[in-house]
């Protein structure tokens, strides 16, 4: 009994850390940086995951833009896809979904995890109610 | 030198004196002695000197009360390259939001 409490008090550290396939699928790239924000907060209560992949030159951006049907060459490109799928679009159907966000001057996508309705909306709000922000991308 | 100033002398004579032969006779409880009185100049230099060396500075007290206001929006990152801070990609989350 005692060391299946050793091996789990060993082990729950390194579940806490386990990336999610999105960032693992892309952390190998050499000309890609890939991050994973946990728990980034929207408001008071609400957080949510987020992985950016940040392509390192131009021809992995152009890659990145292949990859995920990306069209537009200059300022954000945004959609929704199922977390299985995050090249697809999607409508927000209230199952989990990616908020995909593509900004062409950074040469970066970042994809948050909305897992509830909380999120979606706390998500929409963040953007609504910055300064810079002023459209609103519901089911875009 | 009066009678009074006589008897004045007589008395510190007459303490040290004693002080001398108790020193003498009991030479182990002088010992203890000196060292109780040494371990009480100890413990009054430590209790003056920790409050000084714990002692910081207005500017340092305002520094950390500013620090401590500062609200951490993220709670773990997660990178593939070294030398990056995690405070830099929650601040890329929020710009990609925000410029979008």
């Amino acid at each position: 009994m005692k060391r299946i409490l050793m091996i789990l008090t060993l082990l729950m550290p390194l579940v806490a850390m386990a990336q999610s396939p999105l960032y693992q699928r892309y952390a190998t790239r050499s000309d890609l940086t890939v991050a994973e924000v946990r728990g980034f907060l929207l408001n008071d209560s609400v957080r949510v995951d987020v992985v950016l992949v940040e392509a390192d030159n131009e021809a992995a951006w152009q890659q990145l833009k292949d990859e995920f049907d990306i069209r537009s060459s200059e300022g954000s490109t945004s959609w929704l896809a199922p977390l299985s799928a995050p090249t697809q679009r999607a409508r927000w159907d209230g199952t989990p979904r990616w908020r995909c966000i593509a900004n062409h001057a950074r040469h970066t996508i970042g994809f948050y995890r909305l897992d509830t309705e909380q999120q979606y909306d706390a998500l929409l709000d963040y953007q609504l109610n910055h300064p810079i922000k002023t459209n609103n991308n519901k089911n875009k | 030198m009066n009678e009074k100033e006589f008897e004045q002398l007589w008395q510190r004579a007459e303490a040290t004196a004693y002080a001398k032969r108790l020193a003498s006779g009991f030479p182990r409880w002088q010992h203890r002695r000196k060292g109780r009185l040494a371990i009480v100049g100890l413990a009054l230099v430590t209790v003056t000197a920790l409050p000084l060396m714990l002692h910081q500075s207005p500017s340092h007290q305002q520094q950390r009360a500013k620090n401590s206001t500062v609200v951490k929006n993220y709670e773990q990152v997660i990178c593939n390259r070294q030398g990056t801070s995690d405070a830099q990609w929650s601040a890329l989350a929020a710009d990609l939001l925000m410029e979008s």
